[in-house]
């Protein structure tokens, strides 16, 4: 079986509301970063992929089965949705068992998994804690060690890093990592460090498009020549926001360091710097007529 | 505003649009039933004019003691010891206690009624033309001894409603009412009409049979829509976002309190409102007094609505939604079948108060001062109740409440 | 089936349990306060009726009540079991105990009847399905309402509220009357049962329906 999933065309509305607007995408093996604020579609298309959704137009199939068939699709995707939460009363080993008895698995390979899991995501002393005592970082790593269980070909992680410690995102990224070197892995997110850290495949999404497909060095390409930095004194900061798409700024005293993206150097006082890719992102949703006046 | 806020999040929620459904049906299958034409005032001469409950020894003995000996007899006593319906069978050891009893009170010895075996029950048998006939049934002759006095008496049918198991005909609250009502003269009848004529001025009456019907239901339903805001809060993961506001908790409770109890009345009013509209239809030229179906449900259904809104709070916020409701389940349950009356039963701490008559002006005057006592009570323990409810609140709040009472199993905990 | 068995196994623990419990309360309440020693037919479905009844609302309701928070939802949805089968696997576990529960009654009642008339009566089965059938449309209501509306709250309202009604429009619900046995009539139980079972498929269809339009529970 090919190890690909291939989205073609893809429309979901909520009621009136067009969820996602004919998107068309191909995945490979590896690690995609989708991209994109809050509200931009990831989610929902997420949900798509994992068969939570239904699609209205366009098809989905993921490693050549049709998204319609839920029941294969389910057994070969791991879902860790946006807000993991398990039944509060249930012990770290019990949920893992039970989530895994949903997937069909038997007893002994539970069991097998479980343990490898529990050491993988360094939860082996928690086995017997019940989740509602698990901290934010540690039911993240039970999230994904559920998702991980039944082996799957796939794995779609929704916002997975939202409120950890810098610390326990480290440690959840190279996890993430490690896992996509054998199979697909669809991670979202609206952090862009998240992405640099892990990525080299990604996709931007705003208002329900993917707006950008790429790699992250050729959006860093595409964006070079276009960030410049300013200095200034603070009283025309207001004049420099009005102007300019303002991506970071610093702070001295009476002057101000402005970090601003435009297509053509604004003047001799601007001086041209290496984009990274949060100034890159912004540019993205800017040269694709997405408003980012609210910038920075 | 908070308060606006809160009603608009009730308003617009599915729990209230049942609340409101099930009160408009209940106005319109029981109270607008009831009130489709005028009650009509007695006749001289009609045959009949109903009976009377009326303390009469001379009637109350001897029927009551025919009773007895006849349930005796036939092995089964009926009690009504919570409301419903029992069917009491003695142990040999009681049998013999109340048999002691029978003699003192009808003179037929031991021996007699041991082997008295054709009894028959008095009552109303299909006769073999198919049309009912009273038959007075067999039992052996009952003498009463002349020196038992009428207290004896009701001393000794205390003693066999105790070996009953309470609840039975014989009880101090059913004795009377099973076994001496006197027919109604028309003088009676017309006496009575006339209160509720003069006295009530029609719409009075009408206001106690509203709130009667409305009672019944706001004494419970209430306790659903408190369950539903809190038990939103908690499952929706909003509590850390609230307890992290400046409000204190006392204001946000009762805010939160006072808007469940006022969304809640507005439908009670709307009904109150069609209610005097349907009596002024049957009654289209009395002067009707406007407000009095509106004033009598605001002190006789509000307490009803803030004791059932307060209790639902409280134990959502120490234990959870579901004991919640069971716990004023179990309430409304007891109250409305502890007594088997449907009038003149209201007592000091009554829930669910009665009076499922037209009539019964007297009565209801009779027990105005424990009704005043009765509704004052309850608002006030209702709002000691969500004070309360403030209170551990702003304990969780400070993390200090960490005990339940019930360990709720099927709350979703998302810290 | 061995799987089955155990998600059935793990459900009873961690969420049909507190339900569980509160049937059995009034499971035991319910002889305290009526006598399970009457002989009359009609008497007898009074307890059963009447207030055994509850124990459908009790069990029934809670169905979807795990997983009224959404994230929990969409995670065992996310896995191969279909989420449907676990919550009829809920639901048949729920039925079961009610047929227990109202099965014990009966044999409670047949026994009373043998041993105080020396005869057999078929009473005690009509009684068993009379009183099951008022339980499970009971809970079928609530059990409707919390699907469809994603809202236990309203479920429970729903039931209890009709519960109530019942004492009072005996002659408006016709077909629908709980309480039938206890006037002597037996029809509407089966009528009853019908209901429930339009009931629980419908929830079930549009628990479907609203899963594959992403909306509700």
């Amino acid at each position: 079986m090919e190890n690909r999933i291939e989205i073609s065309h893809v429309d979901k509305f909520y009621g009136r509301k067009r969820a996602l607007k004919d998107v068309t995408l191909t995945i490979e093996q590896g690690m995609l970063g989708l991209l994109g604020r809050n509200g931009a579609g990831k989610t929902t298309l997420m949900k798509c992929l994992a068969a939570l959704h239904t699609i209205q137009g366009g098809s989905i199939s993921v490693c050549g089965i049709p998204i319609e068939n839920a029941r294969e699709i389910r057994s070969i995707i791991g879902y860790l949705p946006q807000d993991f939460s398990m039944y509060p009363t249930m012990s770290v080993w019990e949920s893992l068992d039970y989530l895994g008895l949903l997937s069909g698995m038997d007893k002994t390979l539970r069991r097998e998994r479980i343990e490898m899991l529990l050491k993988r995501v360094n939860l082996e002393e928690q086995r017997h804690k019940r989740v509602k005592a698990l901290s934010g970082g540690m039911k993240r790593r039970l999230g994904i060690a559920q998702a991980l269980l039944h082996d799957p070909k796939t794995l779609i992680v929704d916002e997975p890093t939202a409120g950890l410690d810098p610390e326990e995102r480290i440690r959840f990224r190279n996890l993430l990592c490690e896992v996509a070197e054998e199979r697909i892995v669809i991670l979202s997110t609206h952090i862009v460090g998240d992405i640099e850290a892990t990525c080299e495949d990604i996709a931007v999404m705003n208002g329900g498009e993917i707006l950008w497909r790429g790699t992250v060095s050729r959006l860093l390409e595409n964006t070079n020549g276009k960030v410049f930095t300013i200095n200034a004194e603070k009283k025309y900061l207001a004049e420099i926001k009005k102007r300019f798409i303002v991506t970071g700024m610093l702070v001295q005293n009476e002057y101000v360091t402005v970090r601003i993206i435009c297509e053509d150097k604004p003047g001799i006082k601007a001086n041209a710097t290496p984009p990274n890719l949060e100034d890159a992102y912004i540019y993205c949703l800017y040269s694709n007529g997405c408003d980012v006046s609210g910038g920075v | 505003m908070l308060f606006l806020k809160e009603c608009k999040k009730i308003i617009f929620s599915l729990v209230f649009v049942i609340y409101c459904v099930v009160l408009f049906g209940f106005y319109f299958t029981q109270f607008a039933n009831d009130c489709k034409k005028p009650l009509e005032k007695p006749i001289e001469g009609q045959t009949d004019y109903g009976t009377i409950e009326k303390e009469v020894p001379e009637i109350m003995m001897p029927a009551a003691i025919e009773g007895l000996v006849g349930e005796y007899l036939s092995g089964e006593f009926s009690a009504y010891p919570y409301g419903f319906y029992k069917c009491v069978k003695l142990k040999e050891k009681d049998r013999k206690k109340l048999a002691e009893i029978i003699t003192e009170l009808s003179g037929i010895t031991k021996e007699t009624l041991e082997k008295f075996d054709d009894y028959e029950p008095s009552g109303y048998v299909m006769g073999e033309d198919g049309g009912l006939a009273y038959t007075d049934g067999n039992i052996p002759e009952i003498n009463i001894p002349p020196t038992l006095t009428y207290d004896d008496f009701r001393e000794l049918m205390r003693k066999a409603d105790k070996i009953i198991g309470g609840g039975s005909k014989y009880s101090d609250e059913n004795i009377i009412g099973n076994f001496s009502r006197i027919p109604k003269t028309y003088e009676d009848a017309l006496e009575e009409w006339e209160r509720f004529y003069n006295d009530d001025k029609i719409t009075g009456a009408y206001a106690r049979l509203f709130c009667d019907y409305l009672g019944i239901i706001v004494s419970t339903l209430p306790v659903f829509l408190a369950v539903f805001l809190s038990e939103r809060d908690k499952s929706s993961g909003m509590r850390q976002l609230v307890y992290s506001r400046k409000i204190t908790s006392a204001r946000l409770i009762f805010t939160r309190y006072f808007s469940l109890v006022f969304t809640m009345i507005i439908p009670v009013f709307i009904t109150a409102l069609l209610a005097f509209a349907n009596v002024k239809k049957i009654y289209p030229d009395n002067e009707l007094d406007k407000f009095a179906i509106l004033k009598t449900a605001v002190y006789w259904l509000i307490p009803n609505i803030m004791a059932s809104t307060a209790a639902g709070m409280l134990v959502t916020e120490i234990s959870s939604g579901l004991i919640a409701i069971f716990v004023q389940g179990a309430w409304w349950f007891a109250s409305i079948f502890a007594s088997s009356e449907l009038t003149g039963s209201i007592r000091n701490f009554t829930f669910v108060m009665r009076h499922n008559s037209l009539l019964g002006y007297d009565i209801f005057q009779n027990e105005w001062h424990t009704i005043v006592f009765n509704r004052l009570f309850f608002t006030v323990i209702s709002l000691l109740a969500v004070l309360l409810t403030a209170v551990i609140f702003e304990m969780k709040r400070r993390g200090v409440f960490n005990v339940k009472l019930f360990k709720d199993r099927s709350r979703k905990s998302k810290a | 089936m061995s799987n089955y068995l155990r998600i059935a196994a793990v459900n009873l623990k961690h969420n049909t349990f507190p339900h569980l419990m509160l049937a059995l309360v009034i499971t035991l309440i319910t002889p305290a306060a009526f006598g399970i020693s009457s002989l009359d037919p009609r008497e007898s479905a009074q307890p059963l009726e009447m207030f055994l009844s509850l124990t459908g609302t009790a069990l029934l309701t809670p169905v979807f009540m795990p997983e009224q928070n959404e994230n929990i939802r969409s995670l065992v949805r996310s896995k191969r079991t279909d989420y449907l089968s676990v919550c009829l696997i809920r639901t048949a576990y729920s039925v079961a105990f009610l047929a227990v529960i109202f099965g014990v009654f009966a044999v409670i009642f047949g026994v009373f009847t043998v041993i105080m008339h020396s005869c057999e009566s078929d009473v005690t089965v009509r009684h068993f399905i009379g009183g099951f059938a008022s339980a499970v449309f009971l809970g079928s209501l609530g059990f409707f309402f919390s699907g469809a509306a994603g809202s236990c709250t309203a479920g429970y309202m729903v039931s209890i509220m009709y519960y109530i009604c019942n004492f009072m429009l005996k002659d408006d619900l016709k077909s629908l009357y709980l309480f039938s046995m206890s006037s002597g009539s037996f029809e509407e139980k089966y009528f009853l049962l019908l209901c429930s079972a339009v009931l629980l498929a419908l929830t079930f269809a549009s628990v479907g329906f609203l899963q594959k339009r992403g909306i509700g529970i």
